[in-house]
Formats: structure tokens, sequence, C-alpha cells
């Protein structure tokens, strides 16, 4: 039994002196593969990244650019997607926490989203976009894609300057988690608001009013006539 | 001959309990693309073509093609949906009658009890057992593979039901490729029990195994256009399989109205909690008793050698019914396979387990070291499962979508006899507006205009189907079944 032990330290000691040693190398082949793969062309559906300056630092794990600018995908006109300009992100750095579940903690000093303004109908407390849609479809279900990847994170965003087209907000602390499969919860400066996936579209609720992007059959058979 | 009043009057409760559950839920299933394929293939072999595949699976791999075979004579005797989804219960039920009497000559009238209870409950067994689809014939030939099994371990010459054994194994497989992972605890069932035929025997075997599975295999090797062929690839998917298995023991999926690769399940609203509780506690309590089979199993095998186990017979227990009890655990602990390499598994995956739980569970409660404890346990799942089974049969013989097997000619009369051909259907769901039918009723009847059907379930459940009805439409006074009636407007307004 003792012998076993002692093996699995001295292996354990082993693999941990191996990678501090080549942690150089392994870093910046990370860095060579995660700046590959944001630079290849997914397809249409898929976003496009600009970065500049992307490493990957394996021993502190964590991430830092100095720019990367998000370019949403081009989907049929009237898409929600759409109504995203841009998001832009500079001098980042985004740390893993590993944790029972695990924790994404980037920190930029500035952000700049852009998007489209919406029209809305309201209808008792719910206002039902006029102008936007959204399609859940087995190839574009943009929800199965974030879950899948970030079901069991918590990500946090810090920023000191966040511009919502154009103007500057100022400070903006964002954190959010999936609560289940159809459900992101998202505060926002210490404010509540979720984001539930329905078949009839999307529901945003915050504490003041809901918001509600109907489906593209809805949306063709009522806004569309 | 004399009857034995005991029996007759299980079978009797049983046929009782399964007529009504199917009555008031096959009607209630949907016709899709898998079923409508199954028949025009059977339709073919009918006329002298002869496939030696079936459809593509979702995982772009051809179906193997016995099912299609084994339906064909049901097709040429009907091609009505009812009748094909009819055949699916019916099977069911003679599948587990054929096991029950078997049970009851061997083992006597409180494990027949139990075994036809536990069939007659459970949710997902229930559900697939009413309607037509290629892996939802495989608790019936399970039914007869576990009769060959026990024979085979249990009398005196195994040669011929090993080779039965083996056909129908592999029929099983045909309709659910999933299950090969029997086919090693099978020979490791036959090794354990010492009961693997000679060298001959199973050499014989194998070729007949070939020449079962050849015209799919010949079809992979000479005709297949390899370069232009795709499948899902990989192996390894998730880990899925054991949340799968715990979901095929509750049937929790089935609380949800849509479900992933099956028809829909149940609008349970407003209970859907009540009954996801229900479930689940019903699911882990299945869970330990079935852990708890798998320890009392395989603590009963001892090793020799490599080519010499041992089992040690347990004091109190009839050695047959432990051999079988253990080779039913072992067919059950081979599910381990599918977790270990990240199969992609759902509940129709496991349809093999249907009688085998149902087996293993009842000869678990029989054992008189345990019958104390896991008799009022399984007793609460049969109650829990049956409670939810025959609710929703119930549920779906009242609130059937217009859509359904046993409805659509319904509301196709009732449109009929009461508007004009200027009238038109569609169905408004959470999904959203979905054009049914237009009427062909005489120009006698009154114009309806533009009806929307709409499930009262739903309109209550959803904002958004209140706010696109009451936007452009108004109320009628007509019904169908659980629907409510609106029509455009406008043309109400005009009459």
């Amino acid at each position: 039994m003792n012998k076993i032990i002692i093996f699995f330290v001295i292996l354990l000691l082993s693999l941990s002196s191996l990678i501090i040693f080549y942690q150089e190398d392994i870093s910046a082949k990370l860095s060579e593969n995660l700046n590959r793969n944001l630079e290849k062309d997914w397809g249409k559906d898929h976003p496009k990244f600009i970065k500049y300056n992307l490493k990957v630092d394996f021993l502190e794990l964590s991430i830092s650019w100095d720019k990367l600018n998000i370019l949403a995908p081009v989907f049929p006109e009237g898409h929600f997607i759409n109504s995203i300009k841009n998001i832009d992100s500079s001098n980042c750095i985004l740390e893993v926490s590993l944790a029972l579940k695990i924790k994404l903690d980037t920190v930029c000093e500035e952000i700049r989203i852009g998007f489209d303004i919406y029209e809305w109908e309201l209808y008792q407390n719910l206002n039902i976009s006029k102008s936007h849609f959204i399609i859940f479809g087995h190839d574009r279900n943009i929800f199965e894609d974030l879950y899948g990847k970030q079901g069991n994170h918590i990500v946090t965003i810090n920023t000191n300057n966040l511009y919502i087209n154009n103007t500057n907000q100022g400070d903006y602390r964002i954190e959010y988690y999936f609560q289940d499969e159809n459900t992101i919860r998202i505060n926002i400066n210490k404010s509540d608001l979720t984001i539930k996936r329905q078949n009839e579209g999307l529901n945003i609720h915050t504490v003041d009013s809901d918001y509600f992007f109907l489906n593209s059959n809805y949306f063709k058979n009522t806004m569309k006539r | 001959m004399l009857i034995d009043k005991k029996k007759l009057l299980l079978i009797l409760l049983f046929f009782g309990c399964c007529l009504l559950y199917f009555t008031l839920s096959i009607p209630s299933n949907s016709i899709s693309w898998d079923q409508e394929e199954a028949i025009r293939i059977a339709k073919d072999i009918l006329q002298g073509n002869f496939p030696l595949h079936g459809y593509k699976h979702s995982n772009g791999m051809y179906s193997f093609p016995a099912f299609y075979y084994f339906v064909s004579p049901l097709v040429y005797i009907s091609d009505e949906p009812m009748f094909l989804y009819g055949s699916v219960a019916f099977l069911y039920i003679i599948g587990v009658l054929l096991l029950a009497n078997y049970i009851y000559k061997k083992f006597g009238c409180f494990e027949c009890i139990f075994f036809l209870l536990f069939s007659a409950t459970h949710v997902w067994s229930l559900f697939f057992a009413s309607y037509f689809w290629n892996p939802n014939y495989i608790p019936f030939f399970m039914c007869l593979f576990i009769l060959s099994l026990a024979k085979q371990i249990n009398e005196g010459s195994s040669v011929k039901y090993f080779h039965v054994s083996g056909i129908i194994l592999n029929i099983i497989v045909q309709m659910m490729p999933q299950t090969i992972i029997l086919i090693p605890s099978f020979v490791f069932i036959l090794f354990l029990f010492k009961r693997l035929p000679s060298f001959l025997n199973q050499i014989i075997h194998v070729f007949i195994q070939l020449i079962l599975v050849y015209p799919w295999v010949h079809y992979y090797l000479f005709i297949l256009d390899w370069e232009n062929h795709k499948t899902t690839g990989k192996l390894f998917k998730n880990f899925s399989a054991i949340f799968e298995y715990m979901n095929f023991l509750g049937g929790w999926e089935l609380t949800s109205e849509y479900i992933d690769y099956s028809f829909y399940g149940t609008n349970t609203y407003p209970f859907t909690e009540f009954f996801d509780a229900l479930l689940t506690f019903s699911s882990i309590l299945m869970m330990i008793m079935i852990i708890y089979s798998t320890y009392l199993t395989f603590s009963k095998i001892s090793y020799i050698n490599l080519f010499r186990l041992q089992i040690k017979a347990v004091n109190g227990i009839d050695l047959e019914k432990q051999k079988l009890f253990m080779a039913l655990t072992i067919l059950n602990f081979s599910c381990v396979f599918f977790f270990l390499t990240g199969m992609h598994m759902t509940p129709h995956h496991y349809q093999f387990l249907t009688p085998l739980l149902a087996f293993n569970l009842t000869l678990l409660a029989s054992f008189k070291q345990h019958k104390k404890i896991i008799t009022p346990l399984l007793l609460l799942c049969i109650l829990m499962q049956g409670s939810f089974s025959y609710w929703r049969a119930y549920s779906e013989y009242k609130k059937p979508y217009v859509t359904d097997i046993g409805y659509s000619d319904q509301f196709t009369n009732y449109i009929t006899n009461n508007c004009n051909a200027d009238s038109t259907a569609s169905i408004l769901n959470p999904d959203g507006l979905y054009f049914f039918q237009s009427s062909k009723g005489d120009h006698d009847k009154k114009s309806c205009g533009k009806l929307i059907l709409v499930l009262r379930d739903h309109y209550t459940q959803s904002e958004i189907i209140r706010w696109f009805l009451k936007k452009n439409y108004a109320k009628t006074d007509m019904k169908f079944k659980d629907y409510l009636i609106w029509s455009r407007k406008n043309i109400k307004e005009h009459e």
C-alpha cells in the first residue's frame, strides 16, 4: 500500500515539475491553438473574431488580450442577433478559478457594445418586439451552444468603461450563469435579470418589466402581415 | 383440462389494465416520417422488392432490415396506423403473459403478481408499447429471450435454446443496435453457469448470426457509396447514459409535452412538479434496488482462475431462482458499457430492460431475507408509476391533439358537418401557427372563415398565445375535445 502511495506522489511531483519546466512552451502552444481557432472561418452562422495580442498563461490559468472584437453573424433580416452590431473589448484579462463551479473572471478596461433600436408593442406588462425575432432550431440554437459549453460556469465581467452605442455608462459589473438549460440569470450592477427560452420565443425578465422576442413563426404571423 | 382460476384471474386483470391504458392512449398518438417510411418499406417487401437495409437512423447509419420483414405481414393485413400501433401493444401483452405464465409455473403466484403489476404500470414501457416504431417490439422479443435463457440455464439440454436465444438476440439487435451489449453478457452468463455449448455449436451459431445480418453487411461492403456517406462519427459523446438510465426507470421525461427523439410526452400542467418529484423518487428507489441486486449477484461469484468462476448458493433460495436472478442482473449490469463509452442514450435505447427489470425486481422481492423491505418498496414504485401512467392515459384521452391518429378524421367530420368549403382550420400552439386543413363541407353550411384551434392548457399557460388571439380573433361557441376554437374578428363581425 505504501509503495503505491509513494509511486503516486513521485508521479505527481514529476508531472508538476514537467509542467513548471515547460510552462512557457505549453502557454505558447495554447496561445497558438486559441488564436488559430478564433481566426478560423466557422461559417456564416458563426461569429467572427478580430483580436490583437491574445495570450494564454497556463500556470496562471489566464487569457489576456489587448483587443478582441466580436462580429455577430448575419442571419435573416429582423433576427435578434442581427441587432447586435458589435462587441469590442480592450485590455482584458480572463482568469479561470477551478472550484465546484468553474469561475471565469474577466476584467476589461473598456467594452463597447453597439446595437439597433428595438420597437415594442405593449401587452399588459409585456413588451413584445415588433422589429426583431429569434429562431430556435437545430442549427441555430444559441442556447444549446452556450449551455453546452457554459452550463457549469459562472462568468463575471468587470469594466471601468462600458460604452453602449458610443455613450459611456461608467463602471459595470456583470455576472451570469445558467440557472437551467433554458434560463440564463444575469446580475448587472446588483440588479437581476433573466433570459428564458420558451417555445414562443425569448423572454427577458427585469425587475421593472418583461421583454419578449417572438419566434419567427409568431413574428411572421403577427408583425409581418 | 383444469384451468387454474387464480392464474386466469391474474391474466384477466392484467389484460383489463392494459386494455384500458392502450384504449385511452393509442388514438392519442401521432404518425410521423419514421412510421410512414416503415410502412412504405414493408409494402415494398410485399411487392417482392427485398431491401438490404431500412431507413437511416439519426446517427447516419442505415437500420437493419429484420424489423421491416417482421412487420410486412402486419402491413399486409392492414396499413391503418391504429391497427399497426395496436399490434405493438398486443405483442407487448402477449410477451408479458408468456413470461408471467412461466413465472407462475416455476416460482408461484406472488412473483407472478408483482411481475404483472410492474409490467402494467411502468411508465416508459407502456408509453413505447402504444405506438409503431422499430425498437418498440423489443420488449416482446426480450420476453421470449428471457424464457429461452431461463430454460437454457436451468434445464438439461441447452443447445436448442442456445441457438434460439442467439437468434432472438439478433432480432433485438437489428431493431436497436445498442443492444449489442447483451451479447457479451449472454456469453458470460453461459460461461458462468457452465452452459456454453460445444465448440462446433458455437461455430455454427456464428454462421447463423452472419447469415441473419448478411443483407445489411452486403449493402455496407459492396453497394454503399462511402464517399457520400456521412455519420455522426465518434462513439464517445457525453455521460447522458446514466441520467437517461434513471429516466427510463422513473419516466420523468414524459412529464414534458415536448421530448427528444420520440413523440410528444404529456402536458402535465399544473401538476408538472408533483409528477416530476413522484417519478424521480420512484426512479431513485428502483436504482437502490438495482444496485442491491448487483451487489447480491457479484458477491455470490467466486473467482478461482480466469477460466473458472463459481457461484455460491444462498441458503433458503431455490438455485434455479438464484441463477435466473443473477443472469438478469448481469444483463442489466451490461448498461455500464453505455456509461463507460459515453454513448448518447435516450430512453427508447433501454427498451430491452422492460421485462428484464420487472422480472429482476420481482425475484429480488421474493427472496425470504429481503421480502419485508423490498416488497413494500417495490409496491410503492408500482403505485407511483401506475398513478402517473394511468393519469397520463386519461389526460391524453381527454386532451388529444387534433392531428393524432384517432382524432384527425373525427375533426375532418366535425368541420365538414359544421362549415362550408370556404372555411379553414389552423392550429395554434406554443411553437406558432400552422395550417391544418380546409373544410369539405357543402355550400349550405355556414362559412366559419379562418378557424384557429387552441388547446385549453396552451391558452392558460401562454401569455403570447393569449396576446395573439386577442389581437385578431374572437372566441366561437364551437368546441372539439379540449380545443377552444377562435375565428378572425372581421369575419365574425361580417356575419
